[in-house]
């Protein structure tokens, strides 16, 4: 008896925390680089010697890596990736990886992420545009050339498995796996990559959490109100 | 409950990018304006299951973990320092920047600040100022009886005095460049100071070391693209909205669990 409603208390704590997902998703909708990131659910089965009873349990979270949509705004530091890739940043913890490219020059003519985190170039070292630059043009692998002059190439990496990257917040990732140079993944100069949550998704995920939840108090109610009508009718069997 | 406080990052988020479109849409025909742009960043994560910690004692690892997110935050407000269009005007005394080069101008203070905006006018001393009255630097002073003010394309400003055949030249006027123009702090007024991070300014006379050149009779326009502008007003309306459904899903939620039982 007992069982049905742990049970559907397990199911709502994992709802509760599937809603958690979809609000971060939704109030990452315009941070660029973010990528969108969903549940699993599985059933957990605990052995009972009549039968199996199985629990909700969220086992894990995956990272949607599709692409975002390219948006162009004309900056020549804004860098988009398509493809598998991703910059690297030198942080005072160590080097972090991000897919959001919006850059800057800092007074020294050092390429940096919005935090102030320098990106690094495909020799592990930082990126100078001389001062006074007047065109700088980054190709699709990197390289930059300031007024025609070779500069550098903005490093891009892979890896194996993008789902063992753990996030970090400022839409940085880090990984214990070793980067390889990216082999599938092109910049786009002048462009930053949009975030990749599907409004529409995350919005009938939303309303349909939603409903779980009010379904499974429902369903809640309807326990208590069994086990309610059971310890009466013991009552008066026991009175009468 | 995290999710009503993600869902209310979200919405300070896009209330700041509907705050920063409105101030670019505000300034679509300021003379030198730059639009900016606002930068999110999610917020740190919770980790609920670390991916690669052990999953059974025969040393299986966890393949990935669960990292719930705690929202967004402005990570930045950028500007976009690009060239915008010009427009003619006539007058004499309007230069144009065309390049990345800003006027030099002093404050009442006696401290400097840098301007796109080359509306210039005469003090009552003939000294050419910005239209707040700030003397822009290198200090030029015209003649009461000069005629025919020409600005060549190098800041060179040549007048004619009656009784004088030759054009007099009264000075030159210099360019300001930034290794990080976007680092710029902005005063209002289309008044920008330097910053650490915008790096000193390099003063040079125009149209050297990419300094840039100036153009007589004609004013910049601001750089602010309406078009995207609107575009992102609805990028930013309907965000806000998305994230108003996941306040009122969660309350809906709450709801339902407070009336059982």
């Amino acid at each position: 008896m007992d069982n049905g409603i742990y049970i559907a208390l397990s199911r709502q704590q994992a709802l509760f925390r599937d809603m958690t997902v979809s609000a971060n998703n939704l109030a990452n909708a315009t941070t660029s680089g973010y990528n969108a990131q969903k549940l699993i659910f599985e059933n957990y089965l605990v052995k009972d010697v009549k039968r199996n009873t199985a629990y909700a349990n969220d086992v894990t979270a995956y990272r949607d890596t599709s692409n975002g949509s390219i948006k162009t705004t004309n900056n020549p530091f804004d860098l988009a990736i398509t493809g598998p890739g991703y910059f690297q940043v030198e942080t005072p913890q160590g080097t972090r990886y991000t897919k959001s490219g919006n850059f800057q020059i800092n007074a020294e003519g050092t390429l940096m992420t919005t935090q102030g985190y320098p990106v690094l170039g495909n020799d592990a070292g930082r990126i100078t545009i001389p001062p006074n630059a007047n065109r700088v043009v980054i190709n699709g692998i990197g390289q930059i050339s300031v007024d025609g002059a070779d500069s550098g190439q903005v490093g891009l990496v892979e890896f194996a498995n993008e789902q063992r990257m753990s996030r970090q917040g400022d839409t940085l990732y880090n990984t214990a796996e070793a980067p390889a140079p990216a082999q599938r993944a092109s910049i786009a100069q002048g462009a930053i990559e949009s975030s990749n949550v599907s409004a529409v998704a995350e919005l009938i995920r939303v309303q349909e959490i939603s409903r779980s939840v009010g379904s499974t108090a429902k369903f809640i109610e309807t326990m208590y109100d069994l086990q309610r009508k059971v310890s009466s009718v013991y009552t008066k069997a026991s009175q009468g | 409950m995290r999710a009503l406080d993600i869902a209310g990052t979200g919405l300070s988020a896009q209330q700041t990018n509907v705050e920063t479109i409105s101030q670019n849409l505000a300034n679509s025909t300021t003379t030198g304006f730059k639009a900016q742009r606002p930068e999110f960043q999610d917020l740190l994560y919770q980790d609920l299951r670390r991916a690669g910690n052990n999953s059974s004692d025969q040393g299986t690892i966890l393949p990935v973990g669960i990292q719930l997110g705690l929202g967004v935050k402005t990570g930045a407000i950028s500007r976009d320092t690009g060239q915008g269009s010009v427009k003619a005007t006539e007058n004499a005394l309007d230069v144009a920047i065309q390049g990345r080069g800003y006027l030099q101008v002093q404050l009442p203070d006696g401290t400097e600040a840098y301007t796109r905006d080359g509306t210039l006018k005469l003090s009552e001393n003939g000294e050419l100022v910005t239209s707040n009255g700030y003397i822009v630097q290198p200090a030029i002073t015209i003649p009461d009886d000069a005629t025919n003010i020409s600005i060549n394309q190098s800041g060179e400003v040549e007048v004619s005095i009656q009784g004088q055949t030759n054009p007099t030249q009264l000075g030159q006027l210099q360019l300001s460049t930034f290794v990080n123009p976007n680092g710029l702090n902005a005063l209002g007024d289309n008044l920008f100071t330097e910053t650490a991070a915008s790096g000193t300014a390099q003063t040079n006379n125009p149209g050297l070391d990419g300094t840039g050149t100036l153009l007589q009779g004609y004013l910049e326009n601001s750089n602010v693209n309406s078009v995207t502008e609107i575009t992102g007003l609805i990028v930013a309306q309907r965000a806000y909205e998305m994230n108003t459904k996941v306040l009122s899903a969660v309350d809906e939620m709450l709801q339902s669990l407070s009336q059982s039982a």
